[in-house]
């Protein structure tokens, strides 16, 4: 395993992607594989991990929702402003499909984004379900429109496209699209269902998870799933690897270590 | 001793009440919060394993950034971070089904609190208790109870009045005079000492213009602490009677043998689980016994302490 790597980055530009949700772009020249992720220490507050959604010549974008204080202070930094990054980490997405369908889940679409880019400039374009409680809160979806794929709108609240969950429409457009391979983040109640019926039709796949993240690099143990660190074997794992993984979709580890039902 | 074949290098051990398969141990508070990853660490090859240090209540933990990796090295301020011992009970259930060697570690702020840690460990079917003298960043805990000889014979004392199973001290580097804990531990009736916890250590990011942890100060291990513990090994050697187990910056199998020639019976790993990952436990069996063959070593036995002046 290889030394981390630390780098410290100013902000360099904040653009809204969603209600409660910013895109922030750091100048840097950290190479991300899609589906990996970077812990960020916002200095005084807390580090804390994100997925890469842009990586571009130069530049990292994250795209972040406000959730609590460091996701806040995140978001309320101002250009010019210095973080410091740990990684890339973990294990990315696996780039086979030739027809590859995303299935995003409010900012789960983060990471899928960075997927798509790099699919689409391997000249590879598929079909992007994105869901999100209501039209407000839909993330991202004008830069997967941009990059030239299908994307397919489902709100729970009905206000913008199909009225129900992206699993809901994912079952639904399985029946008219011709797809290789799905990969999917999102709520974990969500990840579930889509794995369920991904495997009704035999679709292979991966999905992104999230545990509680202290180090972010395999030895505090406080991102584990069973027998596997979602820092380390993941976050993205097989469907095939999440169907022998019994805590998937069940329970989670607290700060202290303590297992919790997921609600 | 279990028997060897004839040419092959003998690396088990009959230790305290303990049968272990080789002398490696996987070192407390890495991956050893769960059944599940703890489990991983003795089917990789592990003789034994070492949880968490368990408290009486749930711990979340210092704020993050708790790791920081130094080139040769790792700092960490995790805070002791624990589910307590209550809620532990489910993972030590799961392990006791097992034939996992599991020793306990426990932390508490008084001797009382260590001996009710260490009942409970004991009922959960611990195999030996480790006493947690040295931890450098949680405040009121750890260093900070560990680093005078008079408070360290309190607690083992304690202890060792209220468990039957073997109680190991673990001792902390951060002091003048690491033989006056070793004697008081023993003195007191711990079964062997573990030598070292971390060592208190800080890092500034210049850019930043802040202590890289949020602790401030954390503790340093890794390849970094492997002379300071090498040096603690070989002074404790030279005082005391009961085994010792070593620890810090243990990598390789030849780091094993330094450590071993130094005077420890059995070693712990910790960092290096993170730097080659969870198979290092069969890599340093190889590398001991490659060693051993090499050198014509029979048993560990032959190569403990020859450093020390007759
Ligand atoms: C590998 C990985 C990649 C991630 N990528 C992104 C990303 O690209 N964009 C993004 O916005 N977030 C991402 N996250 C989640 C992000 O790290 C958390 O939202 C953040 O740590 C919350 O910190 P906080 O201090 O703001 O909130 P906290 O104070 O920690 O939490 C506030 C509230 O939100 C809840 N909460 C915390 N984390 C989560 C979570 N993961 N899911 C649901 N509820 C939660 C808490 O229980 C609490 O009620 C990722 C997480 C992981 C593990
Ligand atoms: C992330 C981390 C957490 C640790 N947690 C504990 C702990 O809970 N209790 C303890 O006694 N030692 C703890 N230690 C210290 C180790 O057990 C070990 O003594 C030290 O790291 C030196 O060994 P190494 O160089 O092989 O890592 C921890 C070390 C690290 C790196
Ligand atoms: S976050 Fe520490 S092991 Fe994964």
């Amino acid at each position: 395993m290889s030394p981390e790597t630390v780098s410290v980055s100013r902000l360099i530009q904040k653009k809204n992607a969603a209600k409660d949700c910013f895109s922030l772009f750091f100048e840097s020249q950290i190479q991300s594989s899609p589906g990996q992720f970077l812990m960020i220490w916002i200095p005084g507050v807390d580090e804390i991990p994100m997925s890469v959604s842009h990586c571009r010549n130069g530049t990292i974008g994250l795209t972040v929702k406000v959730l609590g204080e460091a996701t806040e202070a995140l978001c309320n930094l101002e250009e010019g402003d210095r973080v410091r990054f740990r990684g890339p980490f973990g294990q990315g997405f696996k780039l086979e499909a030739k027809r590859p369908v995303l299935v995003a889940g409010g900012v789960g679409s983060a990471p899928l984004l960075l997927l798509a880019s790099t699919y689409s400039s391997m000249g590879v374009k598929g079909d992007a379900i994105i869901g999100a409680k209501s039209k407000d809160e839909l993330t991202l979806i004008q830069e997967f429109e941009n990059l030239g794929w299908n994307v397919y709108i489902a709100t729970d609240d009905g206000s913008n496209g199909f009225k129900g969950t992206a699993s809901d429409l994912l079952e639904k457009k399985l029946k008219v699209l011709t797809l290789d391979f799905l990969y999917t983040c999102g709520p974990e109640k969500m990840l579930f269902e889509v794995i369920r019926i991904a495997e009704s039709v035999n679709l292979p796949g991966q999905a992104a998870l999230e545990r509680l993240m202290k180090c972010g690099i395999g030895i505090c143990g406080s991102c584990a799933i069973n027998q596997k660190l979602v820092c380390r074997d993941g976050p993205v794992f097989d469907f095939k690897e999440l169907r022998k993984i019994s805590e998937f979709g069940k329970a989670k580890r607290d700060a202290a270590g303590r297992l919790r039902p997921s609600v | 001793m279990p028997n060897a074949k004839q040419g092959e290098p003998d690396i088990g051990l009959d230790f305290l009440d303990m049968k272990l398969n080789n002398p490696f141990i996987l070192a407390s508070g890495i991956l050893g919060e769960t059944a599940d990853l703890l489990l991983s660490a003795f089917k990789a090859g592990a003789g034994a394993v070492v949880t968490k240090s368990i408290g009486l209540e749930p711990r979340d933990g210092h704020r993050n950034p708790t790791i920081y990796s130094t080139p040769d090295g790792m700092m960490n301020a995790m805070g002791l971070p624990n589910p307590g011992i209550e809620d532990f009970k489910r993972e030590m259930d799961v392990l006791r089904k097992t034939d996992a060697v599991v020793i306990g570690s426990v932390f508490a702020s008084k001797p009382n609190g260590f001996s009710i840690l260490a009942k409970k460990m004991q009922d959960y079917g611990a195999a030996a208790v480790e006493l947690n003298l040295s931890c450098p960043h949680a405040r009121g805990y750890g260093t900070e109870i560990g680093s005078t000889p008079a408070s360290v014979r309190r607690i083992v004392k304690s202890v060792a009045g209220s468990v039957s199973i073997p109680v190991l001290a673990k001792l902390t580097p951060n002091t003048s005079d690491i033989c006056s804990l070793g004697l008081a531990a023993q003195e007191a009736g711990a079964k062997a000492v573990v030598a070292i916890n971390t060592v208190k250590a800080m890092r500034i990011d210049p850019l930043i213009k802040r202590p890289v942890l949020a602790n401030r100060y954390g503790g340093l291990s890794g390849s970094a602490v492997k002379p300071i513990g090498i040096r603690c090994v070989y002074e404790l050697f030279e005082v005391l009677t009961i085994p010792i187990i070593g620890v810090g910056g243990i990598a390789t199998g030849l780091d094993a043998v330094e450590y071993i020639m130094a005077g420890a019976t059995a070693l712990q790993i910790g960092t290096a689980v993170q730097t080659r990952g969870v198979k290092v436990f069969s890599y340093l069996q190889d590398e001991l016994k490659e060693f051993m063959r090499k050198e014509n070593y029979g048993h560990l036995s032959e190569m403990r302490g020859i450093v020390h002046e007759p």
